[in-house]
């Protein structure tokens, strides 16, 4: 019985001792350090990237011993995010993109970090038009835009497809199409000549509707307005709308220069491009699964300007926005714009700077990450700054800079933000709006829009 | 102070219990952990689910208490009777399509004299596939255009190609078939383990009445398995109303909302438009609908016991 107790006593005890260590673990290697919990840190499967992010770390607390940098894998998906937040669980730095940042704000997961992006000159230094995509209805600042990660979407030529088709000029350029009935015509010639599709654009998982607002604004496609009273209405129940879808109905019906499958997502998109399946796309440069997860060859795409429409270019922006989360301390925010600085993600551009993003840009080059020879708008009002980075991107760019000189030109091109409110609601209400034009032929555009208007009104803009 | 009779029933009450808990300890610690996992996986979830329904979320942290505005938002919703309607179709689609097939299976394995250990383990291997990879396998047999399974094999016989899921009207059937045939082979097992517990002598007798195979299982087979087919039929029904992934794999709920469901719009409501507290209004109203079909379920597997 003694020798019982002795044993159960012994177990007690044991399970008292892991216990403690388990939660000793939950504490984090703190060492008196001040410990800051950075997201998005590289899966350590991605070698070389992996390798990059520990050697920053080690030399960050080298600068400043008194910081004990803790990486955090979470990477920003709209599916987990709020659950992670709600249950304080997201590191003290994230990133998320333009499009999430007013839900994240309205949910109050971000700390305000206005006073500190004065205080250390970002908020003087940053483009005020991005600043107030990154602030509350009060001017009150919540996000940092990353210069890297910027974009801005452009049309992808399938330079294979194109050269089978017989639309590469005798100096190796190719025949692009300026405008969007230019480039139904020349998808047509595509699909005639190869049987590949002309053009491959999105259709579900609201992936139709977004890209499809680069047409539509291109046709002056007004989505919504706001009344003095603050009240939303939906307004794209017009002509230009109407003009605009028949565009996507004759691409299906007049020109059938559209993929067989009707479903498509962003992943399937880029997958008929890279494979050789589709011979254009709307989409926004560097997109590394072309390469990596599609084993398509990088010299084989080409970005050029996106077409105009009756009222001219337009291309959607977007990227990377970095935020605190509302655990975050004083002391922790200090070491977040420590850290960005030193990422040269500041509006300094100094020596460190330079070195950890000439390391970065090393390991991208050496997975074969696609890296541009410069960014597609600028974050920094400073144009030195912005000058030394696009050096220093320049000379590590794998790609042919004249697969891209279009591209960046921008020539006419009005670079636009997402649309103010309900932005996702609206691209669900799209995507379906597309599908039915492309699977019926008889479809009614007029009383599709109008319905759609309808729906997007009493659904979504009356629930605000 | 004078004691009421109630008061004394009380106590008498909760000594009885003390006695009959202190008599049983070690069958109620045999129980603590079932229980505490029942509630916290079960219970908690639907009572959190059912009250946030009632406030604005942020996030999905309760802010304001805002009554039914919730179900009103989710009521009002220009789609949500065509979603129901849908939702609907798929389980009347499930009853025609997916509710003889396993009888019909079983009643031929039963039937079958060799090879049975065979079929029954081809017929439920789709079961062991994950659903996921089920959806993609399905997806790709019906994909559209000329690189689609069922279109080639259409093409050898001159036909096509065809529009599959594309097609409003194929969507839900063509959906239907896939998680029939995902998940035909566990009513299957029911239905023929049931078949087999049948006395043989009742075929017996049933032959020496006369009666043929039709007979046998007009008089047989019919009266002992309708109690089995109506609980399992109930029970497709519930299963069915909850339909999320496939479609949402398979369509993503189009063309232009052929195939939402409401399991699908509840996944909207969260994960693309951040509006947890109109998932969970959704959620409850699901959770009603399907309140009353289990009432039914436990009602008729009662009587089929008795």
């Amino acid at each position: 019985m003694k020798n019982l107790i002795n044993k159960k006593t012994g177990a007690v005890a044991l399970s008292a001792i892991m216990a403690c260590a388990a939660l000793a673990g939950c504490g984090g290697k703190d060492n008196g350090k001040l410990s800051v919990a950075i997201g998005n840190w590289p899966d350590p499967a991605n070698e070389a990237s992996y390798a990059a992010a520990q050697e920053n770390e080690t030399n960050f607390e080298k600068l400043y011993p008194d910081v004990d940098i803790v990486p955090d894998s979470y990477s920003f998906d709209s599916k987990t995010f709020n659950v992670k937040a709600s249950g304080n669980q997201l590191p003290n730095m994230f990133n998320t993109h333009y499009t999430d940042v007013q839900q994240i704000i309205k949910a109050g997961y971000a700390l305000d970090i206005t006073d500190k992006m004065t205080e250390r000159g970002y908020a003087q230094a940053m483009s005020p038009d991005l600043l107030e995509l990154v602030s509350d209805e009060n001017g009150r600042i919540y996000g940092i835009p990353m210069q890297s990660g910027a974009y801005a979407q452009g049309l992808y030529i399938n330079k294979e497809l194109f050269r089978q088709a017989g639309l590469e000029n005798a100096d190796g350029s190719f025949k692009i199409p300026a405008t969007y009935e230019e480039l139904a015509e020349t998808a047509k010639i595509i699909k005639d000549k190869t049987g590949k599709a002309g053009f491959v654009m999105g259709t579900s998982s609201n992936c139709g509707g977004w890209y499809f607002m680069n047409i539509a604004w291109s046709y002056g496609v007004q989505f919504m307005e706001q009344d003095s009273d603050g009240k939303w209405t939906a307004t794209f129940d017009t002509q230009e709308m109407y003009d605009a879808l028949q565009l996507v109905y004759d691409m299906k019906w007049k020109y059938n220069v559209l993929p067989d499958n009707t479903v498509i997502d962003q992943a399937e998109q880029l997958k008929l491009y890279a494979t050789n399946q589709a011979a254009m796309m709307i989409s926004s440069p560097p997109q590394d699964s072309l390469v990596s997860k599609y084993g398509m060859n990088k010299d084989n795409a080409h970005v050029v300007s996106i077409p105009a429409g009756p009222k001219g270019k337009f291309s959607q922006m977007g990227g990377t926005v970095v935020m605190a989360s509302t655990n975050t301390t004083e002391e922790q925010l200090d070491v977040i714009f420590d850290w960005l600085d030193f990422k040269g993600q500041g509006p300094e551009f100094t020596e460190t700077a330079e070195s950890t993003l000439r390391s970065s840009l090393e390991a991208k080059r050496e997975a074969n990450n696609i890296i541009l020879p410069c960014s597609a708008f600028k974050v920094w009002v400073n144009d030195d700054r912005t000058e030394k980075e696009n050096a220093l991107y320049a000379e590590y760019t794998n790609v042919q800079a004249s697969d891209y000189d279009k591209y960046f030109a921008f020539d006419g091109v009005q670079i636009k933000a997402e649309e103010p409110v309900c932005a996702q609601e609206l691209y669900s209400v799209l995507d379906g709006v597309i599908q039915e034009i492309i699977t019926n032929k008889d479809a009614d555009i007029p009383a599709l829009v109008k319905t759609a208007a309808n729906d997007f009104q009493l659904n979504h803009l009356n629930n605000l | 102070m004078k004691k009421t009779a109630g008061q004394g029933a009380e106590k008498k009450n909760a000594g009885k219990f003390f006695e009959s808990f202190k008599a049983n300890f070690s069958g109620w610690m045999l129980i603590v952990p079932s229980l505490i996992l029942f509630i916290l996986i079960v219970w908690r979830p639907i009572v959190i689910g059912i009250s946030y329904s009632f406030f604005e979320l942020r996030g999905v942290t309760p802010a304001e208490f805002v009554g039914l505005e919730n179900f009103r938002q989710v009521l009002a919703d220009t789609n949500f009777i065509k979603t129901l309607l849908n939702t609907v179709k798929y389980v009347f689609w499930s009853l025609i399509i997916g509710f003889p097939m396993p009888f019909i299976a079983a009643l031929m394995l039963n039937e079958m004299v060799n090879c049975k250990g065979y079929f029954k383990v081809a017929m439920y291997l789709p079961v062991v596939i994950p659903g996921m990879a089920t959806c993609l396998i399905w997806k790709m047999i019906y994909m559209d255009g000329g690189g689609g399974f069922l279109n080639m094999l259409l093409y050898f016989f001159g036909i096509g190609p065809l529009n599959w899921l594309s097609n409003a009207n194929l969507t839900i059937p063509l959906i239907v078939i896939m998680m029939s045939w995902h998940g035909f082979g566990t009513t299957l097992i029911m239905y023929l383990a049931t078949m087999q517990s049948i006395n043989q002598e009742l075929y017996e007798a049933a032959r020496l009445d006369g009666a043929g195979f039709w007979g046998r299982i007009r008089h047989v087979l019919i009266p002992h398995m309708s109690g089995t087919m109506l609980l399992l039929g109930i029970r497709q029904i519930i299963s069915v109303f909850q339909v999320t992934e496939q479609p949402l794999v398979m369509t993503d709920g189009g063309p232009n909302g052929a195939s939402t469901t409401l399991g699908l719009t509840g996944y909207n409501y969260a994960f693309r438009y951040g509006q947890y507290d109109k998932a969970m209004a959704l959620g409850v109203i699901s959770f009603l609908i399907l309140l009353v079909l289990t009432f039914i379920y436990f009602y008729l597997d009662k009587k089929t016991q008795n």
